[in-house]
């Protein structure tokens, strides 16, 4: 396969069938939003071919010269810790332009009236590939301008598609995200910048130069905040309600999951892999504000009554657990926290896609006016159930698997022996229960009980929305299965970690 | 044979013979005779620049003497060309072909238009001589001829009252900027008896700082600082850019102001030691690159806008300038050439905008995204790119900037730089919002020609956003050349 | 004391004339007097320069004093131009009337 790049196709194809998708929209309409699938499934049935290679650790490159007067190259990378990030980004991109087909249709329309403007479709699915294409650069990349330029690739879709396709004041909160992840990315690039005059190179793989410079603990402290920004941990994380409340589902579905996590995944990659000693005195001060996330994120997710929203804080408890097993400084703790990055991705994408669903059918998302909806819509419930059980980690879902890792790293790794471990370990454990109990809740409050009054007509919503939820089920608890096909990637690129 | 570079001998000439061109144009009635004289004209000093280049590398030492009729240095006039003088002379005549096929359109329907064209072309072959100027009087007297016909230009409208104004606060303080150059040259010449360059560094280069020194440096900061709109120095520029006609606007943020700050860099690391003036160019360029941010927020003005963004732009070219070293230096030459394209496509699209829509007001050009779509697009890509965003040139320019801070050991500027860039997206952001939002606004799309020339400019900005190499190359060269090549620069002139 | 000190005190003080002129005045032909003395300032200053050589005249700046001084005449003929444009649009020479653009 190597002689085909398929990596290199994976970034071209879906940037290439940008236009073509955009000029078929034009003419088409909604039906686009099949059209923006083919390419994706073409990038993800290449992205399986290179499964089994990267489960034995080898690692898949292509690079090309850019600028090799300021020392820029441009690599594509495939490897056990990129691989199922990949594939997760691609899967959710692939359901969710599918999913979009009658979402949008619907959220165009109500925002155009009746004769909806053939380019409101074009944009969007434009914007679309635009997205997947910055996400799965961003997880590809080798070096660091080049991590940069798509990190920074995919915020602008994403803007773009939040302001002209979002709710409520969406002009303001468009700004907001921007401005939050846009000022995190800066800051990263000074880090980004200092590292070039230390090494003399952008490569990741020049990195672990820097570990014994006296300059390394600032170079890891911007890293660390242009990351944390965009998994918006605590104090971090204003623009993070509002966002994922007010951005159309299907692309807060890829918001949450799919964007969020590729920070976890590059504090891996930049800093617990090649600066391991310096990470080490980070270590406190990020288990103590993973579990503040945690708590926060949980807390007030029980206080909301939007369905979004309740997701949207949830998802920040998540980043919490996924920051915790990252912060755990064990190969099982880290693999953990990108395992659970793959199951959060989802779970969470079928519960947001649920709450469109919900948008789609009945009109609004406050759960006060919701209520024993499960008669009415059997499917979309079972759907909700099983998304908030991969996420809450009840088996056989792939959730039990990635947080049970998480746990095991918390344990077993160099927290174990300290006081904060031991507490840590016991507050994970109390807000996993909590987690499953709020979760159980809500479905309780949505789908159960007496019907709420008007929702007599609902019904379950239309195949083309369902299917993809139910694929991505299905997935989720083939993979809680058999883990292994995950956990054998991660481990053979983390490995080098185990103390 | 006049001994004079190739493009500049072009638009000397050009210009010389436009006013018989308009003349027989009125007469004989030929429509587009001296727009495609015009635009014939700067597209053979584009041309003219690439041989030029080949006969600079070709050049012993790669620097290109041309003598001035009157004797050789130190007393006669000069051109001394290296690659440095010729990347200023592509950055300029580009644009400036792109503008003249743009103008053609935009100013259509006004009258004076033979006087428009020469002053247009007047205006470039004295950039093209401050490039090119190997002695201060030389450049003194491109300078001036730049300076004349720019206030012209902004003033052009003179039958309404806004350019009147602007272009007498433009004059006001740019004519005092020109009376502190010719203070500084005497200055120069008083200490070395000589006002060619390379003799002028050979004396000076090495000597202590004195008070006398010192306000030599002072009279050439103000002087070139007022034309480059260096944050104390600013004030004449947000109202003159705006109330220039459109293409004009382009011209002055595009390139105009980046000749002063060529020409003050030029003069400045050729004799001055860096550890002079970098500690004066970091605190500059700080004031103004966060000055001029903050106060572009506060426009309701789209013109008013972008010309304040060109003041932060000018501060982060500074930036490079400050850190003395040929990384720094490559990083504001890119951006000079980047933000010409990127500033001069701004210009150009609100410059469309307010030929279509009659208003400058950001509020009431609501929806205009669905009424002129490529317009939209254009000054969209032309706003990410000044905010940095990558794919696009700017970000490649700014990198190396903020970079450059660092690698200099100043990274407090370079996080100054970057927290000044994301300020700055909020306001380019409000602008593509409003024109991404539904509204009323109603307008028709831009003439054909002005649409392509503004499309034509957004793929330039993304094709040297991903794939940087053949500017970066050039810039590198050209920041080299006034770094490492003051040997060779004086040993053109004064002989091994 | 050296010839040419005199010469330059009078630079000196033409130059604080001239910025003097240029902050206090608010008519605009004398706004473009405070410039033509600070041009002058210049030229008077390349003049005294010219001599600083005892038994030598350079004639170097003394050309140059001529060429500025055709220079100095074509600004001050646009801004004379400007500013009787600015009349014809403001009925007045008082530059504080010019106050439709803000800062």
């Amino acid at each position: 396969m190597s002689q085909l790049y398929p990596l290199t196709q994976i970034l071209i194809i879906p940037l290439a069938a940008t236009p073509v998708v955009y000029l078929y929209a034009r003419k088409m309409g909604r039906s686009a939003g099949y059209v923006a699938a083919i390419p994706l499934a073409y990038t993800l049935l290449l992205l399986l071919t290179l499964l089994p290679e990267a489960a034995k650790g080898v690692k898949h490159l292509e690079s090309y010269t850019w600028a090799p007067s300021i020392g820029l190259t441009f690599g594509l990378l495939a490897d056990g810790l990129s691989i199922w990030m990949m594939i997760t980004i691609n899967l959710l991109a692939l359901l969710m332009s599918i999913y979009s087909v009658r979402y949008i249709d619907h959220r165009v329309k109500e925002l155009f009236g009746g004769e909806s403007p053939s380019t409101a479709y074009a944009s969007y699915y434009a914007l679309y590939l635009l997205y997947e294409v910055g996400m799965m650069g961003t997880v590809m990349s080798t070096n660091l301008i080049q991590f940069y330029l798509f990190y920074e690739l995919m915020l602008v879709p994403s803007w773009l598609l939040i302001n002209n396709y979002g709710y409520g004041d969406r002009e303001r909160v468009g700004l907001l995200y921007f401005l939050w992840t846009h000022v995190g990315a800066v800051i990263l690039l000074v880090g980004i910048l200092s590292t070039y005059w230390i090494t003399g190179s952008f490569e990741f793989s020049a990195l672990s130069l820097i570990a014994a410079k006296p300059q390394a603990p600032f170079i890891v402290a911007a890293f660390l905040i242009g990351f944390l920004t965009k998994m918006a941990v605590f104090g971090l994380h204003l623009w993070l309600p509002d966002t994922y409340t007010q951005a159309p589902t299907s692309i807060t579905a890829l918001l949450s999951p799919a964007m969020s996590g590729i920070a976890p995944y590059a504090i891996v990659r930049f800093i617990v892999v090649p600066m391991y000693p310096v990470y080490q005195r980070f270590q406190p001060i990020l288990v103590a504000w993973a579990l503040i996330t945690l708590i926060y994120g949980g807390l007030m997710s029980l206080a909301q009554d939007d369905v979004k929203r309740y997701l949207a804080y949830s998802s920040m408890s998540q980043m919490g657990y996924i920051l915790l097993g990252v912060a755990s400084m064990s190969t099982l703790g880290t693999s953990g926290a990108i395992f659970h990055y793959v199951s959060h991705g989802f779970g969470k994408c079928i519960l947001f896609a649920v709450a469109g669903a919900l948008l789609y059918r009945i009109g609004t998302l406050s759960i006060s006016r919701m209520g024993g909806l499960a008669d009415r819509m059997p499917v979309t419930a079972t759907l909700t159930l099983l998304g908030i059980f991969t996420i809450a980690g009840v088996p056989p879902t792939s959730g039990f698997m990635s947080k049970w890792m998480i746990f095991a790293g918390v344990f077993d790794g160099p927290l174990s022996t300290s006081l904060m471990g031991i507490s840590a370990a016991t507050v994970i454990l109390l807000m996993t229960v909590i987690t499953i109990a709020y979760g159980l809740w809500i479905v309780k409050r949505i789908f159960f009980g007496p019907l709420a009054e008007g929702l007599e007509m609902v019904e379950d919503p239309p195949a083309s929305m369902e299917a993809p939820l139910i694929i991505l089920a299905v997935i989720a608890i083939l993979v809680g299965l058999y883990p292994r096909i995950v956990s054998d990637c991660l481990f053979s690129a983390l490995s080098a970690l185990h103390v | 044979m006049i001994n004079i570079p190739i493009p500049l001998l072009v638009l000397l000439l050009g210009g010389g013979v436009l006013p018989l061109i308009g003349l027989m144009a009125e007469r004989l009635h030929v429509k587009w005779l001296r727009e495609g004289w015009t635009i014939l004209i700067q597209a053979l000093a584009l041309y003219s620049v690439y041989p030029l280049y080949r006969e600079v590398r070709a050049a012993e030492g790669r620097i290109l003497l041309k003598y001035l009729p009157g004797g050789a240095p130190p007393l006669g006039g000069c051109f001394e060309i290296d690659v440095l003088g010729v990347y200023m002379a592509g950055c300029i005549s580009l644009l400036a072909l792109l503008v003249a096929i743009y103008s053609t359109r935009y100013m259509e329907h006004e009258g004076r238009l033979t006087e428009f064209y020469t002053l247009f072309t007047l205006m470039n072959a004295g950039m093209v001589g401050v490039a090119m100027a190997g002695d201060f009087f030389t450049l003194f007297v491109f300078w001036e001829m730049m300076c004349i016909s720019s206030y012209v230009l902004v003033s052009f409208m003179k039958h309404r009252p806004g350019p009147i104004e602007a272009g007498f606060k433009y004059f006001m303080m740019s004519a005092t900027g020109s009376a502190f150059l010719l203070l500084s040259m005497s200055l120069l010449y008083g200490m070395t008896g000589t006002l060619n360059f390379a003799y002028a560094s050979a004396s000076l280069k090495a000597v202590e700082p004195t008070p006398w020194l010192l306000l030599l440096f002072t009279t050439l900061l103000i002087g070139f600082g007022i034309k480059s709109a260096i944050v104390p120095f600013h004030t004449w520029l947000p109202d003159a850019h705006p109330e220039a006609p459109g293409p004009i606007s382009a011209m002055l943020s595009g390139i105009v102001i980046e000749t002063g700050l060529y020409a003050l860099t030029r003069v400045i690391y050729l004799t001055f030691p860096v550890s002079i003036f970098k500690p004066t160019f970091a605190a500059l360029s700080v004031v103004t690159m966060t000055l001029a941010n903050i106060l572009a927020l506060l426009q309701s003005d789209l013109k008013r806008m972008l010309a304040y963004s060109s003041i932060s732009q000018i501060g982060y070219m500074l930036v490079g300038i400050s850190t003395g070293t040929a990384y720094g230096l490559m990083g504001a030459l890119l951006h000079i050439f980047n933000h010409s394209l990127m500033k001069g496509l701004a210009f150009l699209c609100a410059g469309s905008i307010v030929h279509q829509l009659g208003s400058r007001e950001i509020s009431e050009m609501r929806g205009l995204g669905r009424r002129m779509p490529f317009t939209s697009l254009s000054l969209s890509i032309a706003l990410l790119g000044l905010g940095g965003v990558p794919t696009t040139n700017g970000f490649v320019s700014k990198f190396i900037l903020f970079s450059s801070a660092i690698g200099a050991g100043m990274p407090i500027l370079a996080v100054i730089g970057v927290l000044n860039s994301a300020l700055s997206m909020a306001y380019y952001l409000r602008v593509i919002i409003t024109l991404a939002a539904r509204g009323e606004a109603s307008a028709e799309e831009a003439p054909a020609i002005m649409v392509g020339i503004s499309l034509l400019m957004a793929l330039l900005i993304v094709i040297f956003g991903v794939w940087p190499q053949p500017v970066i190359r050039y810039a590198d060269i050209a920041s080299k050349c006034l770094l490492q090549g003051v040997g060779r620069y004086l040993s053109a002139v004064m002989g091994p | 004391m050296h010839p040419f000190t005199s010469f330059i005190v009078a630079v000196f003080l033409l130059l604080l004339i001239g910025l003097l002129c240029l902050t206090t005045r608010r008519n605009m032909i004398r706004l473009l007097i405070g410039v033509e003395i600070l041009f002058n300032a210049a030229n008077l200053n390349f003049i005294a320069l010219s001599i600083q050589r005892a038994g030598f005249i350079d004639p170097l700046g003394q050309m140059i004093v001529l060429m500025a001084i055709v220079l100095d005449g074509c600004v001050v003929a646009v801004g004379l131009v400007m500013t009787l444009n600015a009349y014809r649009h403001y009925g007045t020479l008082d530059v504080r009337k010019l106050r439709r653009l803000r800062w």
